[in-house]
């Protein structure tokens, strides 16, 4: 089914799309070494980034430390790029799991909305349930779940998930909404497709595209709040890398004018966010028909 | 023969408050083997719902529908997914009825891949086979629906109608949305198709011209009725009911010589919300209603040879 031919014919589409747009180039960029990182960073570090020096530390940045030490008298860094993997896992595998158990719940949810029978009620207690999930704001539940279960990247992966899966979810039900009245789900019908069949057939690869576009966002989000709970403490402990508490650590030394321990973490997790969101958005482009015509005949410019 | 016959369908749509839309009120026609019968009248008479109901995409209210015989209104799952092959429809938005994510190949081989042909060769067989019946070419299956042009998707929405061999195909306004230059191309194709499959239409549309050219036995409708019903060529020649004639005095020819007498309708078609069915429903526009207009429903009755309406004024006559 996925031939050579249809992804050369999709590579040239992205090299076309990059081409024309600097700044989703420059987030696709980021992204790719992010994974990278997040694949050899901690094998490529100068210094261990979980061992610390004695005596050596709050160094400004140096030949030696290139962002300095932190109070532990470890290399900054080191930390820092370690930090990709520790970050990236968690958010992404958090904001997959968001996408792959609300998506197809949305769908059902949309498509079913408002109809009898054992779907429609399927529908129902999917949103009455989501309604209990988004009473408790985040961070709240985020720190419920770490003190019921331990603060662990396991725990934190399932919270981020747990977080959006609600967004996720509502996002796709209002497209399928929205889709199920349109002729082509009447054809499907018309032709014998099951109901199932056109829920999961016909509407989900209309309804994607947006909730796709929110994993980006997603993942940024799962960055942030893996950093704000482990900023509080209730997320990774110190010794793993990790840019939340790397930056939390570091706010005590940044009134005293030692600004680097907060300042390079927080800059790498900024600039992970924000190529997240880029790759969010040339993917949105990338799988919709329309865009890659318009992109092969060159009439986007 | 007959291949379709529906009696007295009635289609009503809950609103709140206990109050209903009454869409179709007791509509009867048959549909012959190999046969056209065209469904017209304005927007909201009830036409696309008929459509809908034979489609069994929309339950009837009340009534029967004889697919060769067989009510299909109350029907078993297998028995469901047999029908679906037998009965197919056509959508009036050539774009829209086309999953814009799918490729036409995707698009006609979706039909038989939910009635079971497994083979991928024979349904690709079965496909290149169909695409030449639509007159178009292999380099149409690797396209999305956006780069055909309307005539062309509309061409692709015939061919899943057509693909599984149906006897029947609702056409719901196939031509209404497309440009003037598709429109005769589409009408000569689906009377192709006909000739060629033997296979029966009802199309429905508003628009006269295209109606007269494929159908063998015309329906207008009114208010959730039928109110007339003959072959084109009598219907149109000698249109009896008042609606019939308002409709065709409202439609221009192509013909500079042909002068047609009748009378503007004036006003709204009347709300179908909670309709009583005890009077006739166009009495309120009928420029000869009398008191007995108001007071029942008239029925259809034989006017001419194999020529039918439905018009009180018409009962006093003879």
């Amino acid at each position: 089914m996925f031939s050579a031919t249809t992804s050369q014919i999709r590579d040239s589409h992205l090299v076309l799309y990059l081409k024309s747009h600097p700044l989703q180039a420059f987030g696709f960029a980021v992204s790719i070494i992010s994974i990278v990182m997040a694949i050899i960073g901690p094998y490529i570090v100068p210094h261990s980034p979980t061992l610390g020096v004695p005596g050596k530390h709050l160094l400004p940045p140096s030949h030696e430390y290139w962002f300095g030490t932190d109070v532990n008298g470890m290399c900054i860094f080191s930390r820092t790029i370690a930090a990709y993997r520790t970050d990236l896992v968690i958010a992404v595998v958090g904001a997959l799991m968001a996408l792959f158990i609300g998506a197809p719940l949305g769908i059902i949810a949309g498509y079913f909305d408002g109809k009898s029978g054992f779907w429609g009620s399927v529908s129902l207690a999917i949103l009455r349930i989501m309604d209990v999930i988004q009473a408790f704001p985040v961070f709240v539940l985020g720190l419920l779940l770490v003190a019921a279960f331990g603060p662990s990247p396991q725990n934190l992966i399932f919270m981020i998930a747990v977080a959006n899966i609600p967004g996720n979810l509502r996002l796709a039900r209002s497209e399928a909404i929205s889709l199920r009245e349109k002729d082509f789900v009447e054809s499907a019908r018309a032709v014998g497709n099951s109901e199932l069949r056109i829920a999961f057939h016909h509407i989900l690869p209309n309804a994607i595209t947006p909730v796709i576009a929110l994993l980006s966002v997603v993942m940024g989000f799962g960055i942030l709040l893996t950093a704000g709970l482990s900023f509080v403490g209730a997320g990774v402990r110190v010794p793993t890398p990790e840019w939340g508490s790397m930056i939390a650590s570091g706010g005590t030394t940044m009134i005293t004018g030692q600004w680097w321990p907060s300042f390079f973490p927080g800059l790498f997790m900024a600039l992970t966010i924000f190529g997240f969101s880029m790759l969010g958005e040339i993917i949105t482009v990338l799988i919709d028909p329309l865009e890659r015509i318009k992109l092969s005949s060159g009439s986007d410019t | 023969m007959q291949i379709l016959e529906v009696k007295n369908l009635h289609k009503r749509f809950p609103i709140k408050k206990g109050r209903s839309v009454y869409a179709v009120n007791g509509v009867d026609f048959t549909v012959e083997q190999g046969q056209t019968l065209g469904l017209v009248g304005e927007s909201g008479c009830g036409k696309t719902t008929v459509g809908r109901c034979v489609c069994h995409l929309l339950e009837p209210t009340e009534g029967e529908i004889l697919f060769r015989g067989k009510d299909i209104v109350r029907l078993s799952k297998p028995g469901l997914k047999n029908l679906r092959k037998e009965i197919q429809i056509v959508f009036q938005d050539p774009y829209g009825s086309l999953n814009p994510r799918k490729l036409v190949r995707q698009i006609l081989e979706e039909p038989l891949i939910v009635n079971g042909v497994n083979a991928k060769d024979r349904r690709l067989r079965r496909v290149a086979e169909i695409l030449a019946m639509i007159e178009l070419d292999n380099g149409y299956l690797e396209k999305y629906p956006i780069q055909l042009t309307q005539g062309e998707q509309q061409r692709v929405s015939i061919a899943r109608a057509f693909i599984t061999n149906p006897r029947l195909v609702v056409l719901d306004e196939p031509t209404s949305l497309l440009d003037v230059r598709f429109r005769g191309e589409i009408v000569l194709l689906l009377k192709r198709l006909q000739r060629e499959t033997g296979c029966s239409y009802i199309f429905i549309s508003h628009d006269l011209n295209v109606v007269y050219q494929i159908s063998h036995r015309i329906a207008v409708m009114y208010l959730g009725r039928v109110v007339e019903e003959g072959p084109p060529d009598t219907v149109f020649d000698t249109p009896n009911h008042p609606y019939t004639q308002a409709l065709l005095a409202a439609t221009l020819f192509p013909d500079p010589d042909q002068r047609r007498t009748g009378f503007a309708l004036k006003g709204e078609v009347p709300s179908p919300v909670n309709l009583q069915n005890d009077q006739c429903n166009f009495a309120s526009r009928c420029p000869s209603a009398r008191d007995v207009c108001f007071e029942s429903s008239p029925k259809l009755r034989i006017v001419g040879e194999d020529h039918y309406s439905a018009c009180h004024e018409q009962e006093s006559n003879t």
